[in-house]
């Protein structure tokens, strides 16, 4: 399973939103598409799980041009886990993920539809849980049933458009651990830098266009994060599983709210050594931690 | 499989009771006696002044109350998929006002209740509501329950001001009247004949929806993740439309406005069934046409021997029920 897309382009309102991106990811791959608000992560999102049809180019999965698929064998082939439909209706847990079963023309109640629904939840740590409201559910929760969804459509391609979000630290890092484990081949946007890391690549939109394509050290430096997303960033490298992390701050900011216990390092200056665990920044008499550029909570 | 077994047996109960009850009383058992010999040739005939109540006048009425109550419970289920919305019924979105006026002006030019032009010119009337509600609320397809309920209510009142116009400048004040009576819902021209369109249209509807029933389960989530399931939500919402508006056209023009069913009976079914359409829609119709042959009983006997409109009944008993939804909905958006 690979996906391909050539030459794509999106325009909506009047604005090139998507202009001409070239984008692969092969088999077993996990591909982050990262970039700031409106640079066309998830309008290209869109055009792969065939919510929205390009003005040109083309969404090749497997070798298929998806619009030229029809909608069931595309759904059959993709799945996508978005941020909108998670609001559960009515549904509980058992028939929210059974719907992943309808591109198989599968009904209710069907024993297949059943194990499969089991299956999904259990992989992502659900199990049990079908007769539970999806309302009832917590943020952590329902993202979980959304993934389980997916899932049970049993796909070759797996699509998910800010999938972190609204999680806390915890879950934003289980829902990633979840998503690598399952192995499929993978393209999902991302807000946080800091999970961008554990992509097998990463692709860095901007203006709907491709600016960075490479692995998480390759692309997370302070040069392209400075041009992509305007904000000055120090890199350091994580002291246990060695990845890049992005530590930022803006001239304003350092500027308006100095560190008032070491000299201002200028902003240029090479980035700190990696420290494990900085302390809280709060006011105090406490030694200052010799991290000094504070990081985005 | 149990609760539609039981829905069914007790409104073919309500059926009997609707026929047996009435100026002159008549037992049940002459009741189904009286069935007997038309369908089953079994030669018991109480009498036949029984057989011509029975038969003649009140079982098509009970009948028509089992049509119309389904097809309306029918409508109702197709508008909040259709919506998104569980505030969606025919009355409350305009859409029922909308037939109603396109008939009332057929009507007033002296055509039958229940005619094939009434039919038609509600059913266009019905389209005509829905399209235009559904512009006035706007929002790509996806209508905020506020929103979709505000659009609804002033379009039913502009449309209800023009119908109301129309009767009180007819210069046939006797079709005026009738036509009045006929707006706030009844059942009271029911005969054999008159059941066959609206029969016809809710075993279309219903049959319909329900071969749509997975695509339908697909489009409450939104547009974007029923495509990810392999729907077209824009092609399914077009044919929605179309289909909840004949139904609709086809129950106004037999039996004029009759409130809060569409409302009430798939939002009271949906807590037994969930949102499975493919239980959902069999359920809610079966209860539908027994809660309005029910609602026909009360309307004939609580101030007897004067009739009151159905559409009074529903609307007393289905107001309060309206309120509670749109006040459990809206603490349930914040």
């Amino acid at each position: 399973m690979s996906l391909d897309i050539a030459g794509l382009h999106v325009a909506l309102g009047g604005r090139d939103v998507v202009d001409g991106v070239d984008l692969a990811v092969d088999d077993g791959e996990l591909v982050g598409l990262i970039g700031p608000n409106g640079s066309g992560k998830t309008t290209l999102l869109r055009t792969v799980y065939r919510a929205l049809r390009p003005h040109a180019g083309r969404v090749l999965v497997d070798r298929d041009d998806v619009w030229a698929l029809p909608p069931r064998e595309s759904a059959r082939r993709t799945a996508a886990v978005l941020q909108e439909g998670g609001d559960g209706f009515d549904y509980d847990v058992g028939e929210f993920v059974a719907l992943g079963r309808a591109p198989l023309r599968e009904r209710g109640g069907h024993p297949e539809t059943v194990r499969a629904v089991a299956e999904a939840l259990d992989r992502v740590g659900l199990a049990g849980a079908e007769h539970r409201l999806v309302a009832s559910l917590s943020g952590g929760e329902r993202q979980r049933v959304l993934l389980a969804r997916a899932l049970a459509q049993r796909p070759r391609l797996l699509v998910l458009d800010e999938p972190t979000n609204h999680l806390d630290v915890r879950h934003q890092l289980d829902l990633v651990a979840m998503v690598r484990a399952l192995g499929l081949t993978t393209l999902l946007t991302l807000h946080q830098l800091d999970l961008a890391a554990w992509c097998d690549r990463l692709v860095v939109l901007d203006g709907g266009r491709v600016v960075a394509d490479g692995t998480p050290a390759e692309v997370l430096t302070p040069q392209t994060v400075a041009a992509v997303f305007d904000v000055d960033a120090a890199v350091v490298t994580h002291p246990r599983t060695g990845r890049p992390h992005l530590l930022f701050s803006t001239p304003d900011l350092e500027r308006s709210h100095p560190c008032r216990t070491l000299p201002m390092p200028p902003s240029t200056a090479p980035p700190p050594t990696a420290t494990a665990s900085p302390t809280a920044t709060t006011t105090g008499s406490a030694p200052p931690p010799t991290s000094t550029t504070p990081s985005r909570s | 499989m149990a609760r539609l077994a039981v829905a069914t047996a007790m409104s073919a109960a309500l059926v009997v009771l609707s026929v047996s009850v009435g100026a002159v009383p008549i037992p049940p058992g002459d009741v189904l006696a009286v069935v007997a010999h038309h369908l089953l040739g079994t030669t018991a005939v109480p009498d036949p002044i029984t057989d011509q109540i029975v038969w003649d006048i009140r079982l098509p009425r009970a009948l028509l109350g089992v049509l119309v109550g389904g097809s309306l419970a029918v409508a109702g289920t197709a508008l909040q998929a259709m919506v998104r919305n569980p505030l969606a019924d025919p009355y409350v979105l305009g859409v029922s006002s909308g037939a109603s006026l396109a008939a009332v002006a057929v009507l007033l030019s002296g055509v039958a209740v229940g005619g094939a032009p009434v039919q038609i010119a509600a059913f266009l009337g019905a389209l005509a509501a829905l399209l235009a509600v559904s512009l006035l609320a706007g929002a790509r397809g996806t209508l905020p329950p506020l929103r979709l309920v505000l659009a609804g209510v002033a379009l039913s009142y502009a449309l209800s001001g023009t119908t109301s116009y129309l009767i009180f400048a007819s210069d046939d004040p006797q079709a005026a009247q009738s036509v009045l009576f006929w707006l706030l819902g009844s059942l009271g021209p029911a005969r054999w004949e008159s059941l066959g369109v609206p029969a016809a249209a809710l075993v279309l509807g219903c049959g319909w929806l329900l071969a749509r029933a997975p695509a339908l389960d697909a489009m409450v989530l939104g547009d974007e993740p029923a495509a990810t399931l392999g729907f077209a939500a824009g092609r399914l919402r077009r044919e929605l439309l179309v289909v909840s508006s004949l139904v609709t056209g086809v129950v106004v023009a037999v039996s004029g406005g009759i409130g809060f069913v569409g409302l009430m009976i798939p939002h009271l079914v949906r807590l037994l069934t969930g949102p499975t359409h493919a239980r959902l829609l069999p359920l809610a119709t079966v209860v539908g046409a027994g809660y309005l042959v029910a609602v026909d009983v009360v309307a004939r006997t609580v101030n007897a021997p004067v009739e009151v409109p159905l559409g009074v009944v529903t609307s007393v008993l289905g107001a309060p029920v309206f309120l509670w939804l749109l006040r459990s909905r809206m603490r349930a958006d914040r």
